[in-house]
């Protein structure tokens, strides 16, 4: 949007007043209580605010610039350009109020309604706020800019957003509008076409294809394949008709083969057809009389043959006869002299058992707890006897007195006198008395008494004499021995007896006592093995032999049989043999008479064969000679127009056009790669542009480099020259914050304007608290910015007007100096 | 008595042209415009005898109306007889077809189907001559037909020019890696009674001596395989004459006329920067008629790629050329360039500048295409 003209038909004071905008810097001056304010207000409504308003918005917004208290309504009139190049303006004209008026008329139609403030947004290179947030800058808004801006992150990033844009689009090439192109490109190129898979979309081929949105990709790969297919059903065609024309050749040549030969051998055929017959019967008349001739040679030696083997039949069978006889005998022989020996085997087993049995009734039987009984009372003797035993007592004994009686007992002697002048020590195992003229020493080590102990002994032995009588044997090892003698004998018995069934088994001894006991001496009459082995050997030999004789009579005598019942009798045979040789003979001569074979054949019979075979397949062949044409010509209709050789032209071609477009495309997502990758490094760091222009605005402004630290919310907050430490904003000097916020709005427009859109950027007396030096350098800032940009600059100072000596000047109101 | 021939092969009419999309038509108009011009060599030169030596036609199946047309343009040969052989594209059919029966019909009593191998002699055209004939009966065949003539006996004939009329590849001539085009040898050739060959299939002209065989070629070239222009045979076969001598003491001399209306151009362009785009690919194109297919390479500066992408659509609409494959002309770019003309981080120079890095020259013209395109 660039101004040309803002008319305030019956805005607050300035009713009927028109103000021009230059393309460059405007400098609106007048003094105060003039109308800047009233001005600025009317700009900034007359862009920003629509007349279709509630009463509340109304009085909250415009109607306080109504031009009298009376007034119903406020009214402007304002003439923009698109741009530059834009030679007939847009005029809107807004009337706020009672009968509100919102209307566009540009370029020779009019709008009104909402569609107007549409239109001027359109003409705005950012959002409406935005655009007054940074545009509209009124002496007030001045001094907050940077609180204001920190509070309003979303139109930072809007700016932000636009300042990159800008830097990316510096030489007039939108990143956006690249990318969108680029991909106008490779959807051209790729619609329908399933880049990873690096086929149709869904895999439509040819016989799917995919009718519309079809990409220069995908259509190279249908026309390669549609030529393909086409390649296919030329070739399958030309092969097709090849084959039948071949298979058609082979069925004329088939069929004019046999018909040559049938037509050529016919007459032939007819002869040696008898001629094979006569052969035939030739050959079978040969054979008759060979048979015949045969018979007659052999039926008498047959006969004489079988006289001799009836003979050697008989002889065998006589000797035969004889051998089993003997072989009987030798049987019964060597059964009798098993039962003699099977008898004397269970006697001698009987007379074993009889002398086991009288060893055990020999040994007497011992009761059986005898051997317990009498172990126990010896055991408990021994331990009655360890206990009198048991002990180590020494006593000496010596007498001071020669005349004292000295008598000493222990438990291992009996008593017996000392000499009382010898001192003597004795010896014993726990009891020693000493009696001395009466006076008895005992020394006993035990806990019970001596004398106790031997009486419980001799009771033992008593007991133990007792049971040795009662039992009938002395001791217990007695016992046991007779014991153990007892088994031992009993276990002969047993094995006698077990000996006894074993030999005796299922005979019958009584039987064979009945046969043998009388004459149990005598040996019987045995034939010895061997000879019995002999005649088995001989008696197999024979019949083996009379086997073999019998079989040959039998043959002989089927053969007789078989003469007989063919010929009758030899001399019926005879007669037959002579007729044979006559039939023959005439035979013979009739053959000589017949047709000749042709060449090429062994016999006549290989010619008629092979005549009759063809003649056969005569038919067939006619049948699939005919089949043939018909399939040849339906082959032939079948051709298509195009060979297969340029069919394969065509192929050759789709190949080529397929690569090269197969050679864009692998570009295009190549360069798409490369501006993914840009515009992500881009992304990377948005602010470093904003940053380097404000940086730069700000150097220019205050002739000193200031660096600035950045809040989170997108502006900066803290400044510090480089001989002095760091403040916050709000704790520098008016003057100063003055120019950080004229820089930051600068950097803002300049920043928005990046896009392309114009903007006028309008400022309120905004050098009214800078020294006269940075006065010069911010106009000097602002007329750079202008070179190619609007600026509308209000002042009521005209020192600040002169620092503009080349702007468009736009007096309101006059001094009185 | 000398003898004159015209002689020609795969005329292949009724051949369509179906890749070549406009010029389609024209192509297979040129062949009976190629055939006319045969006819008129022969009668310029007063020519004994037109041959044939195969694929008269495109296909057994091509329409009447060709058959009648061609049956026509033969008629107006002058001389004593117009000797047609049956090629592997129009061969005879094992029962007689459609196609030589149409054609037979049409063609007058001066035309001559060779349809079957075996010796033809001419007297009763007041011809000296025997031709020995050896028509195809398919597609493909892996063996030729001209083995009959090894051992034919030539007394017949003692005053006559025996000339053979093959249809196949020659090793060593033709390109048939397959063998399955009736393939024959130069000693195969040489090795028969006939005085001079005249052998159809290969669709250029060849003088090949060592074989007493004249290749006539295509009257008309087909595609861009074959890049020589179209002619036809003369070949002069007399008693007396130099050159190779078959077995009956005849020699024969060949030359070829032009007769072709089009010509198939392969060609190469790398494109000069200095110089105009449009003289360098008209510097390639031999004149009218020509089809060319151009492929077109060079690294040019902004200017002449602009002046190449103008001179391009200018070439291919005035049908200059049949067709420019430019893929490989790429827009020369360099960092220094970049640098000076674009504004150091703005999208286009961080683009440009890491296409050129990558040297993918592709994508450097890509982009900038792309970029005037879309500039604001």
């Amino acid at each position: 949007m660039i101004l040309k003209r803002l008319e305030a038909v019956s805005f607050a004071a300035l009713s009927g007043i028109a103000v021009d905008f230059g393309p460059s810097v405007t400098v609106v001056v007048g003094p105060n209580e003039s109308g800047k304010s009233t001005l600025f207000a009317a700009l900034r409504h007359s862009i920003l605010t629509p007349t279709r308003q509630t009463p509340t918005t109304y009085r909250n917004t415009v109607e306080r610039y109504a031009p009298r208290p009376d007034s119903t309504s406020a009214e402007a009139v304002l003439e923009f350009a698109i741009d530059a190049a834009d030679d007939r303006p847009a005029v809107v004209r807004r009337r706020w109020g009672e009968a509100a008026v919102d209307e566009l008329s540009a370029a020779g139609s009019v709008i009104s309604g909402e569609a107007v403030q549409e239109r001027i947004n359109a003409a705005l290179p950012v959002a409406p706020g935005t655009f007054a947030g940074v545009f509209l800058v009124d002496q007030a808004q001045l001094d907050r800019t940077i609180d204001q801006f920190s509070g309003r992150p979303e139109t930072l990033e809007e700016i932000v957003s636009l300042l990159r844009r800008a830097t990316s689009a510096s030489d007039g090439v939108s990143a956006e509008r690249f990318t969108r192109a680029l991909d106008e490109q490779i959807e051209a190129v790729f619609a329908h076409w399933d880049i990873e898979r690096d086929r149709p979309e869904k895999g439509r081929g040819i016989e799917n294809p995919w009718a519309r949105g079809v990409g220069a990709l995908l259509g190279a790969y249908y026309d390669l394949e549609r030529a393909r297919a086409d390649l296919r059903e030329a070739t399958r065609a030309e092969d097709e008709l090849a084959a039948a024309a071949s298979a058609l050749a082979d069925a004329e040549a088939t069929t004019l083969r046999i018909e040559s030969f049938v037509t050529e051998h016919r007459s032939a055929a007819a002869g040696l057809a008898r001629s094979v017959e006569m052969d035939r019967q030739i050959e079978s008349l040969r054979t008759d009389l060979e048979s015949v001739r045969g018979a007659v040679r052999r039926w008498p030696v047959a006969v004489d043959e079988l006289a001799r083997a009836d003979a050697d039949a008989e002889r065998l069978g006589a000797q035969v006869h004889e051998l089993e006889v003997a072989y009987s005998q030798a049987g019964a022989a060597r059964d009798r002299a098993e039962r003699m020996q099977t008898y004397r085997a269970i006697r001698a087993a009987r007379d074993e058992v009889a002398a086991a049995q009288a060893g055990f009734d020999a040994v007497p039987p011992v009761a059986d707890d005898a051997v317990a009984t009498l172990q126990r009372v010896e055991s408990q003797l021994a331990d009655a006897k360890a206990t009198l035993t048991t002990g180590d007592l020494s006593v000496t004994v010596s007498s001071q007195t020669a005349g004292n009686r000295v008598t000493v007992t222990t438990d291992s002697e009996p008593p017996r006198e000392l000499d009382p002048t010898q001192p003597v020590s004795l010896r014993a195992s726990r009891h020693v008395q000493v009696d001395i003229d009466g006076v008895s020493i005992i020394v006993d080590n035990g806990a019970r008494p001596y004398a106790e102990l031997v009486a419980e002994y001799q009771a033992l032995e008593q007991q133990l004499t007792d049971a040795a009588a009662g039992y009938g044997i002395a001791t217990s090892a007695l016992a046991a021995e007779r014991v153990a003698e007892r088994a031992s004998r009993d276990a002969d018995l047993r094995a006698a007896t077990r000996r006894l069934a074993a030999v005796a088994g299922e005979h019958d001894f009584d039987a064979l006592e009945a046969e043998f006991a009388t004459d149990g001496s005598a040996d019987p009459h045995t034939t010895a093995p061997a000879s019995e082995r002999d005649i088995a050997q001989q008696l197999g030999t024979r019949r083996q032999e009379l086997g073999e004789a019998t079989a040959r009579r039998d043959q002989l005598h089927r053969e007789v049989d078989a003469l007989a019942q063919r010929y009758g009798d030899q001399d019926a045979l005879e007669d037959r043999l002579v007729r044979l040789k006559s039939d023959l003979d005439a035979l013979k001569a009739e053959r000589a008479d017949a047709a000749a074979l042709p060449e090429g054949f062994a016999s006549g019979e290989e010619f008629i064969d092979r005549y009759r075979t063809m003649e056969g397949e005569l038919p067939a062949a006619r049948t699939a000679h005919a089949d043939a044409r018909v399939r040849h010509a339906a082959s032939l209709a079948a051709l298509g127009e195009v060979s297969s050789e340029s069919c394969r032209a065509v192929v050759t071609d789709a190949q080529a056009r397929l690569a090269s477009v197969r050679r864009r495309a692998d570009t295009l997502l190549r360069l798409r790669r490369v501006v993914e990758e840009v515009r992500a490094e881009e992304q990377d760091d948005p602010l470093t542009s904003l940053v380097d222009l404000f940086a730069g605005y700000l150097a220019e402004l205050s002739a000193t480099t200031y660096t600035a630290s950045w809040g989170d919310g997108g502006a900066p907050v803290a400044f510090a020259r480089s001989d002095r430490p760091e403040l916050h904003y709000r704790f520098l000097s008016q003057g100063t914050r003055d120019i950080v916020a004229l820089a930051f709005r600068l950097a803002l427009a300049e920043a928005a304007l990046g896009s392309g859109v114009p903007a006028p950027l309008v400022l309120d007396d905004p050098f009214v608290d800078l020294d006269p030096e940075r006065r010069v350098a911010a106009a000097a800032a602002i007329a750079r910015y202008a070179r190619t940009r609007q600026v509308v600059f209000m002042t009521c100072h005209p020192d600040h007007a002169d620092l503009f000596p080349d702007a468009h000047r736009a007096p309101i109101g006059s001094f009185t100096r | 008595m000398p003898v004159r021939i015209i002689a020609t092969a795969d005329v292949h009419l009724g051949m369509k042209f179906s890749g070549y999309g406009e010029l389609a038509s024209d192509l297979a108009e040129a062949r009976f415009v190629a055939l006319e011009r045969v006819v008129a060599v022969g009668n310029e030169r007063s020519c004994d005898l037109l041959i044939i030596a195969g694929d008269l036609f495109d296909r057994v199946s091509v329409a009447s109306v060709v058959v009648e047309r061609a049956a026509a343009i033969l008629s107006s040969f002058e001389g004593a007889l117009v000797a047609v052989l049956p090629g592997n594209h129009d061969y005879l059919s094992p029962s007689g077809d459609r196609l030589w029966r149409s054609f037979a019909d049409a063609a007058g009593d001066r035309t001559l189907l060779l349809d079957r191998a075996a010796a033809v002699p001419l007297d009763h055209y007041d011809l000296p001559v025997t031709l020995l004939a050896a028509p195809c009966d398919s597609l493909h065949g892996a063996t030729h037909r001209v083995g009959y003539a090894l051992d034919t006996d030539r007394s017949p004939w003692p005053d006559s020019a025996v000339i053979g009329v093959a249809h196949g590849s020659i090793d060593g001539i033709t390109l048939d890696t397959d063998g399955v085009y009736f393939p024959m040898s130069v000693d195969l050739l040489r090795r028969t009674v006939a005085d001079c060959w005249i052998i159809g299939h290969t669709h250029r002209f060849h003088d090949l001596k060592d074989a007493r065989t004249v290749v006539p070629g295509t009257p008309e070239p087909d595609g861009f395989d074959v890049r020589v222009p179209g002619g036809a045979a003369l070949v002069d076969v007399t008693a007396d004459g130099d050159g190779e001598r078959g077995d009956g003491g005849r020699a024969y001399s060949a030359q070829m006329v032009e007769t072709g209306v089009h010509r198939f151009v392969d060609a190469d362009v790398e494109l000069d920067s200095t110089l105009d785009p449009c003289s360098q690919i008209e510097a390639v194109v031999p004149g009218p008629g020509s089809i060319v297919r151009v492929r077109v390479s060079g690294r040019l500066d902004e200017e002449a790629y602009r002046a190449w992408n103008l001179a391009r659509e200018s070439l291919l609409a005035d049908a200059t050329v049949y067709r420019i494959d430019d893929d490989d002309v790429q827009q020369l770019l360099t960092l220094e360039q970049i640098d000076r003309d674009y504004v150091a981080g703005s999208f286009a120079h961080s683009i440009l500048k890491r296409l050129v890095e990558a040297d993918d020259h592709d994508a450097v013209t890509e982009a900038h295409r792309l970029m005037r395109e879309s500039s604001l």
